[in-house]
């Protein structure tokens, strides 16, 4: 029980602490620094989503520049294979080129004289059209090359002589060793070596039409 | 907010309070002590008489003026009691409703009042100061310096307390009669389990008992300390037609309290007499068969470490006991919580 009279004037609203800590000055002290610590959060927030933003920008137009540069580098490489490609084929023209120069000026040299030549002509298969592989989901370009890795090439004589003597001798020069490296065979075709008469000039002189089918050397595409 | 504050600084059980007294000494100087708690035990670390600016106002206009005290640092302590002996400051037995526990003090007619249930049956102890006066101490003290006002009572209130530091009343288990002497009056306190009981206030003081053995001698009052201390009179035949009247008021309340309590009070304490004219009362009374014990605030053996300066005169000796009482009140209070 208390013992002492305590007859105490002062309210207990006029006390005041002697705390250097007042709550009066504190309470509006931590208020103020809870609503700074808040609004720092919110601008630091903000501020990483302005980052955030501008960083999903940047990576959106890397995306864009990248897909852009990616296209061109698969057109690039679409471009490089059907280039590759026509070398390539170039390539195989090159080895399968068949050079008749020689052949030529040697059977000039040893054709029999009565012979007359009025048409010479290889006769090759016609130029095949073949889809060169292409990028995916591209339309393939035409391009042109061989059909098989190997080509028969033919020679057709046409011409006309006085005598059949003179046909067996081109096809005894044709047949020679002299040729065989570039002809394979020659053959008259039947129906081929047929009588004629001369109507120019009114002599009314007999010759002889003939076709050589000549077989030559294939040409290899390699 | 203030609610929160209130029950903030109600929470706060103060163990070291600095009591502090003015108007008892010239305007300047308060009396000022520090006590403490520790360990359930009271401790005095501190007693002097400070030079303080400053006097309690008269009217509302010189309450105005702000004055603000710092304490030297043995009296820095985180509460402080105020105790104002003013002209205006009333102390008075009222018959009323009871307060609650709790009732703070009211603000009434301009005056401030503050009421406790104090002695039985049913009576009130009343203290009144002037609301200036009150708003005045409690600016005294300001806000985040040691200390601050935790209470501000009348020197009447803080007097009646006066006698728990003694050790005397501790072994006389709380029942006793205490003759409190002031300047110019003496309160006569009975307690009873170491409440007052009974109050009574002459209008005869250390002022009166010196005028009128000076006046007897026909010296000038200044001089009546050094020709009783070198013994070159004896004043005891004109001391003792003084005194009686107020050592009979003792037997009275002797008697009072016996009636009453079914207990007489077996010990009585004198509080606030100058060294010199102690053996005096104390002569008187024994004459009168009322066996009294001299206390002082120096000599308090109920605290365990007197670090206190002794004060100069018996004028500033006196001044502390309202100064204790103050802060043994605030002390008695938080220690009841």
């Amino acid at each position: 029980m208390n013992k002492a009279i305590h007859l105490n004037l002062l309210r207990a609203e006029e006390r005041v602490s002697s705390s250097r800590v007042r709550l009066h000055v504190m309470a509006p002290v931590f208020a103020a620094v809870v609503v700074a610590g808040v609004a720092l959060w919110w601008a630091w927030l903000w501020t990483q989503t302005l980052m955030a933003q501008s960083q999903t920008r940047a990576a959106d137009d890397a995306i864009g520049q990248l897909q852009a540069a990616f296209k061109r580098a698969t057109d690039t490489t679409g471009r490089e294979q059907e280039l590759k490609q026509q070398l390539a084929q170039v390539e195989l023209y090159r080895h399968g080129a068949a050079r008749y120069g020689v052949f030529l000026r040697k059977l000039a040299e040893q054709m029999p004289a009565t012979i007359q030549l009025t048409a010479l002509e290889f006769v090759e298969p016609p130029p095949q059209v073949i889809a060169a592989p292409a990028p995916r989901g591209k339309k393939a370009p035409p391009s042109f090359g061989p059909s098989s890795p190997e080509e028969p090439v033919r020679l057709r004589l046409s011409g006309r002589t006085p005598d059949a003597a003179s046909l067996d001798k081109l096809l005894g020069v044709l047949r020679a060793p002299a040729f065989r490296e570039t002809i394979e065979t020659a053959t008259v075709p039947k129906g081929a070596f047929r009588q004629e008469q001369d109507a120019r000039g009114g002599s009314g002189q007999e010759f002889f039409r003939f076709d050589v089918e000549c077989t030559l050397k294939r040409r290899v595409f390699e | 907010m203030a609610k929160a504050k209130t029950a903030l600084l109600k929470r706060r059980t103060p163990t070291d309070v600095v009591g502090l007294a003015l108007g008892h000494l010239p305007e300047g100087k308060v009396a000022a002590v520090r006590m403490q708690t520790k360990g359930g035990k009271r401790e005095l670390l501190a007693a002097a008489v400070i030079d303080l600016p400053g006097a309690l106002p008269s009217d509302w206009e010189s309450a105005r003026k702000a004055v603000t005290w710092s304490l030297p640092p043995p009296f820095q302590s985180p509460n402080a009691a105020l105790v104002a002996a003013t002209p205006e400051a009333v102390l008075r037995l009222t018959q009323r409703q009871a307060p609650a526990a709790d009732a703070q003090a009211q603000a009434v007619n301009g005056q401030r009042q503050a009421v406790k249930l104090a002695m039985p049956p049913d009576l009130c102890l009343e203290a009144t100061l002037p609301e200036y006066q009150v708003l005045w101490l409690s600016r005294l003290l300001p806000e985040g310096h040691q200390p601050t006002a935790c209470s501000i009572q009348v020197a009447q209130a803080a007097l009646l307390n006066a006698p728990l530091a003694s050790p005397e009343f501790e072994r006389a288990g709380g029942t006793a009669v205490a003759l409190i002497v002031e300047a110019q009056r003496t309160l006569l306190v009975a307690y009873q389990n170491s409440r007052p009981v009974l109050v009574r206030e002459q209008a005869l003081g250390n002022e009166t008992v010196t005028q009128a053995l000076a006046s007897g001698l026909g010296i000038e009052p200044a001089l009546l300390q050094s020709m009783i201390e070198e013994q070159l009179v004896d004043p005891l035949p004109l001391l003792e037609p003084v005194l009686q009247p107020l050592f009979r008021q003792i037997g009275l309340a002797v008697d009072y309290v016996a009636q009453r309590f079914e207990s007489a009070p077996t010990c009585g304490l004198l509080f606030g007499v100058p060294a010199h004219l102690a053996p005096l009362w104390l002569t008187v009374a024994e004459r009168t068969g009322s066996a009294l014990t001299l206390t002082a605030p120096a000599a308090l053996a109920g605290f365990a470490k007197p670090r206190a300066a002794a004060p100069a005169t018996a004028e500033e000796e006196a001044a502390l006991w309202p100064a204790i009482g103050g802060a043994l009140a605030v002390l008695e209070e938080a220690s009841d919580e």
